[in-house]
């Protein structure tokens, strides 16, 4: 109960369309020229000084791009981006990329920690006592606009063999993995989102957990988007090798603006033999305000691959900001008996839209997936659950489970349910339940008789709804989820 | 008419059986009592055919034909039959359309012809009226939404119409209370003739006051550990499984 | 007339019967330009590509042969022969309604029974009246399938039930296809207030290569009871393209199973739009699909307003390389409060090379609603074969008994016992199992 008080205290405190993060920071910034053609991608990669491969890369995906048109098929109603008038690269004004911790603009340390992202190790160590362990450790690659500004925990990592670094760093300094993996996951014409990021990405994570390890933190990205009328283009790659471990969360926030911005990541999850990848995010995107002006658009390609037998990739995503969701983080299971795992909870308010899922595509023999979603809309929102679970011919014994739950909380809004399962293997066993209701007004009357206010009922009865989901995010992030979900319901009721 | 030579079986690479030797002469009822794990169920699967186990050494013997080169059909319409422990619910199949498939398909393999169905029906009337099974009952889909003592019933009707020559009981006792055991142990008692022989699998010497067995077997992983009269089963109750198998009992 | 999206064989050739059938087919000039407009609508768009999404997994550009011709009126003498053997539900007696190759055949109907709370009209002829209007219900709007139909209408059978009527004997509109073509038949069924009755549709053909694309409109006002059953048993080398549309009234019953049984390529959807409070809808359906076919049930279900419930159950068999599909939508409106939909789709694969494709699908804009669907899809149960092959049947006999098993459970939601009857007759006959 004690989650459920302050959940409600904190509503209390926040007026109905305020949004915690929508602060600017006011940090000087060098941007590329307004819009998008080969001159800005040169700029960018010099920028980055990248290698030529990289450059020629980046070029042959932006003309394919050109050739490309923006899917459709989605639930979504938003005007098209301007993709002209959009900044494609911006960056805090520095000295070329800072050494150490130290030499990183004070004013984005303070941005961090009024988001409440640490970056400084010493703060983080000085909290942590054995006899007190309040937070257990978590490395932060911290992206701000268009540039990693910090990645927290380096050496300590380095001794463990764990290379966390920027994508940037990485194609610098390990181009044989970066040219090895990058693309291997989501080719670079697969969408059209995911093409035009192929040619204009600027930062993102990299990591490489070696044979065998278990990577000994937490690694995290915190992506924020404060420059006005920019884009980020986000790529991450994760490649846990042979028989290891990792947990990566992934969190983001942006300024409230009255125009929409543009999001459009890639994330690509490579898992070997016997290994593991937990991938969790929190997304948090400004939302637009409460008559749907302003807000993210989020289009977001991720993909992981169990490319090897035994492997294991589990997505969680708490997804409450953005006014436009485009977003299906899929396992392709490759390797025999590997698992893919979807756990999601999506809430929209407002003006919101959002058209998520995932995509379980079984090609091994004895796959198994699981997929749990929990949607619960309310405001004039629309929230739409969008999945594929298919089964190859090879794929013998493959097994699914899919539960999508959603919830409505008034008549302005819509809960939708996009499932498409296609069998191509007769001892494929797939499972499909999915119920769409509002909150029982039984359910209520009963909260209320105990003497519970109806804000808090409510609170009570969706944190029992999306429970399931909950218990899949790492303990840090699970509290901070519970706390988003709430304020995001803020004003649903009544 | 049952002969079972070093039987060894095994799941999933787990060893189950582990050389099983097993006699059984015409007219005579085995019992066979263990713990549980002691591989009882499986023995019962193994004779009839289940795919799930793999059979690594030995071999069965019914009336002297191999009975691991018999489908599992070929071995109910030679005359092997289990009742199973658990039976199944089969949704959509109604019970009474399952009886006479399976009586007319076992008399056609036996090539005795199809049964006509007043005959058929009038057969399943008299035997469904001494097992207490209704006429309800026999509409009703196969076992869907039967209770644990109808599921028994409905199990020996099946054994009474079938007419083995080889009954196999797996825990038929489970689950039911004094009456229906008694009910199940009179059906069963019904059936006992000079040709055909049973083979009941017990984890309780309850069942035998009813069944009275001419053998008692201790079985205790995978092996038959104690052969002996009806008097072995008393035995047991009052001792424990840990008497024979040389563990203390938890 | 080539544009763009005229792009196969099968799209130019459709494209050329619409332009030569155009002088031969029935109807005023009001029908006439609706006519143009539809196929102007084909030559706007073509074909379906597996990219439109209602046709994502059935593609017609593919099963749409590359030379199409009207199929040709028969001789009545040929037509009787064939009647006795599209007699496929001969456990229920009815009234019959038969239309050979597209056309209405009086002669061949048998009306005997059918007494003074029902006419029946040709719809060429009302065509030709410009007593004919054609509002498919906005869910049912844009479908490609219809709007061919328009374009190529022949004939069809307008069927009105008088109010308060209950009508005894099933009445059947048989469709029977003779020598190969394509036919394109739109039919009418209006159910008058507080009537009850009970419609068979059943479609055979001979083994010649043809294509049927039938409509059936059924407009159910209040207080009525409706049953259908819908058995699609056509040629091995038919293509079935099957429309259903219904607006149901308030405080109504509509019942609807389809067992779609055989035929090359069959296509069978239904839209129903729920337009008077305190309905129930329920629409059944069993497919048995084998060899190299293609099975597709499409559903679409519009709760437009508050107190009805719906309920959608499916169940497929496929067995050698046959395909099959299910896409049900459920779509409950802002106003569609009280709303109970359950939607099921459930299919059982018999071999290697068979595929499923399921996409069951809710769309919801109401909150006090209860709503769901499910979805299975898997081989047979080896516990259950083991039980029966443990009593002496064979694997064969036993694999047959729990398909008839799977599908019975389909079949007991039907409420009309005759129907039941008709239904267990054809598939026990189909796998073999009648005595």
């Amino acid at each position: 109960m004690a989650a459920v008080k302050e959940t409600v205290d904190q509503v209390k405190q926040i007026d109905v369309d305020q949004y915690k993060y929508g602060f600017v920071t006011d940090i000087e910034s060098e941007k590329a020229p307004l819009g998008l053609n080969e001159d800005v991608i040169r700029f960018i990669s010099a920028k980055k000084h990248e290698p030529e491969w990289m450059l020629e890369w980046r070029l042959d995906a932006y003309r394919r791009w050109l050739t490309m048109e923006e899917p459709t098929w989605a639930k979504l109603d938003y005007p098209k981006p301007k993709f002209n008038e959009i900044y494609y690269y911006s960056a805090p004004k520095v000295a070329e990329g800072p050494k150490s911790l130290d030499e990183v603009d004070p004013e984005l340390l303070k941005t961090y920690a009024k988001l409440g992202i640490p970056l400084q190790e010493q703060e983080i160590l000085a909290g942590v006592t054995e006899e007190n362990r309040q937070y257990s450790k978590v490395a932060v690659d911290a992206v701000f606009d268009s540039v990693s500004v910090a990645t927290t925990f380096k050496e300590e990592l380095k001794k463990a063999g764990v290379i966390f670094c920027s994508i940037s760093e990485a194609i610098r300094e390990h181009p044989e993995l970066v040219k090895k993996y990058l693309a291997s996951v989501v080719p670079v014409s697969d969408n059209f989102y995911a093409t035009l990021n192929s040619a204009v990405f600027t930062d993102g994570s990299f990591v490489y957990v070696p044979e065998g390890v278990r990577c000994p933190m937490e690694l995290s990205t915190y992506f924020r988007i404060n420059e006005q009328n920019t884009g980020q283009f986000e790529r991450t790659l994760i490649i846990a090798d042979k028989g290891s471990y990792v947990s990566y969360l992934e969190g983001c926030t942006a300024p409230q603006r009255d125009e929409n911005q543009l999001h459009a990541a890639v994330v690509e999850l490579i898992a070997l033999e016997d290994a593991e990848i937990k991938y969790s995010t929190v997304q948090n995107w400004y939302p637009g305000d409460s008559e749907g002006k302003g807000g993210i658009y989020n289009f977001v390609t991720k993909r992981g691959d169990c490319r090897e037998k035994n492997a294991k990739i589990s997505w969680t995503q708490v997804e409450t900001g953005s006014a436009i969701t485009w977003k299906y983080p899929s396992c392709i299971l490759r390797g025999d008996n590997s698992t893919g795992e979807f756990y999601s909870i999506a809430i929209s308010n407002g003006y919101q839209q959002i058209d998520s899922g995932t995509k379980m595509i079984h090609l091994g023999k004895n796959t198994s997936s699981r997929i749990i979603s929990k949607g619960i809309s309310a405001g004039r929102s629309n929230n739409t659950y969008r999945g594929l679970v298919s089964a190859h011919k090879k794929a013998a014994n493959a097994r699914n489970f899919t539960q999508c739950d959603s919830l409505l909380i008034g008549d302005q809004c819509g809960a939708h349910t996009v499932p498409y399962v296609e069998s191509k293997s007769a001892s494929a066993i797939f499972e499909h339940e999915a119920t769409t209701s509002k909150i029982s007004d039984d359910q209520m009357f009963y909260c209320q008789a105990r003497g519970i206010g109806e804000e808090e009922a409510v609170a009570l009865i969706v944190n029992g709804f999306v429970k399931d989901v909950i218990q899949q995010l790492p303990m840090e992030f699970a509290v901070e989820a519970q706390k988003l979900i709430n304020i995001s319901l803020e004003g649903s009721v009544g | 008419m049952l002969e079972i030579k070093n039987l060894h079986a095994e799941v999933e690479g787990n060893k189950i059986l582990r050389g099983i030797n097993l006699t059984i002469n015409p007219g005579e009822i085995h019992a066979i009592m263990g713990p549980n794990g002691s591989g009882k169920s499986t023995l019962s699967y193994v004779l009839a055919g289940k795919e799930d186990y793999e059979i690594t050494e030995g071999e069965i013997l019914f009336n002297g034909e191999n009975v691991l080169e018999m489908e599992i059909d070929e071995r109910a319409a030679a005359g092997l039959f289990l009742a199973m422990q658990y039976p199944i619910e089969i949704p959509g199949v109604a019970n009474m359309t399952f009886l006479k498939t399976a009586l007319n398909a076992q008399r056609v393999a036996r090539g005795e012809g199809e049964l006509k169905t007043p005959d058929f029906m009038k057969k399943v009337k008299e035997l469904s009226a001494k097992l207490n099974v209704t006429q309800e009952m026999l509409r009703r889909p196969l076992n869907v939404g039967f209770s644990g003592g109808e599921k028994k019933r409905n199990e020996i009707l099946q054994m009474a119409l079938l007419e083995p020559k080889l009954c196999i009981l797996d825990e038929t006792d489970s689950g039911l209370d004094i009456d229906a055991l008694r009910i199940v142990s009179e059906g069963v008692n019904a059936l006992k003739s000079p040709e055909r022989s049973m083979l009941v699998i017990t984890h309780y010497q309850r069942l035998l006051n009813y069944i009275v067995p001419d053998v008692v077997h201790v079985m205790y992983k995978g092996q038959i550990v104690k052969t002996g009269d009806k008097s072995l089963a008393l035995e047991l109750e009052e001792k424990g499984y840990a008497e024979f198998t040389g563990e203390v009992a938890a | 007339m080539t544009t763009p999206a005229i792009k196969t064989a099968a799209d130019k050739a459709l494209a050329s019967l619409i332009e030569s059938a155009k002088g031969a087919l029935p109807g005023n000039e009001s029908f006439a330009s609706l006519r143009s407009a539809a196929a102007s609508a084909f030559e706007e768009n073509g074909l379906p590509t597996r990219r439109v999404e209602e046709w994502k997994y059935s593609d017609l550009k593919k099963a749409m042969p590359a030379d199409l011709a009207l199929a040709q009126p028969v001789d009545s003498a040929l037509a009787k022969q064939q009647l006795s053997g599209a007699d496929i539900i001969k456990a229920v007696e009815t009234c019959r309604l038969v239309l050979v190759n597209g056309i209405y055949s009086a002669e061949l109907s048998d009306l005997a029974d059918l007494g003074d709370a029902i006419s029946v009209r040709s719809v060429a002829e009302a065509l030709q009246a410009g007593e004919f209007q054609l509002d498919d219900p906005a869910i049912a709007q844009g479908d490609i399938a219809l709007s061919l139909n328009t374009a190529l209408l022949q004939d069809g059978v307008i069927v009105e039930i008088a109010a308060g009527a209950e009508i005894d004997k099933p009445l059947e509109i048989r469709h029977i296809m003779i020598g190969g073509g394509m036919a394109t038949v739109r039919n009418r069924v209006v159910i008058g207030k507080g009537s009850k009755v009970g419609v068979i549709e059943t479609f055979t053909g001979d083994e010649a290569a043809y294509q049927l694309n039938t409509a059936i409109d059924y407009r159910v006002a209040d207080d009525a009871k409706l049953n259908v059953l819908r058995i699609i048993n056509e040629g091995d080398n038919g293509l079935h393209l099957g429309s259903t549309t219904a607006t149901v009234g308030g405080h109504v019953h509509f019942e609807h199973f389809t067992l779609s049984a055989s035929g090359k390529f069959v296509r069978s959807q239904s839209f129903v739009a729920m337009l008077g409070e305190y309905s129930d809808a329920d629409l059944f359906g069993a497919s048995l699909v084998n060899g190299s076919r293609h099975s597709d049930i499409t559903l679409k279900m519009d709760h437009a307003v508050p107190n009805c419930n719906s309920k959608e159950q499916y169940r497929t068999v496929l067995d050698d390389k046959a395909v099959g599909v299910f896409q049900g939508q459920i779509i409950v409106r802002q106003y569609a409060q009280k709303t109970d939909a359950k939607m099921m789709s459930q299919a059982l694969l018999l071999s290697e090379d068979a595929s499923f494709n399921n996409k069951p699908e809710l769309e919801i804009y109401a909150d006090d609603v209860v709503c769901g669907h499910g979805a299975t899809c898997g081989e047979l149960d080896e516990d259950l074969l083991f039980y029966l092959r443990a009593r002496g049947i064979s694997k064969d006999l036993a694999k047959k008994m729990l398909v008839m098993a799977f599908l019975a459970e389909a079949i007991e939601n039907v409420s009309d016992d005759r129907f039941v009857e008709a239904l267990e007759a054809y598939i026990l006959d189909r796998l073999g199992l009648a005595d």
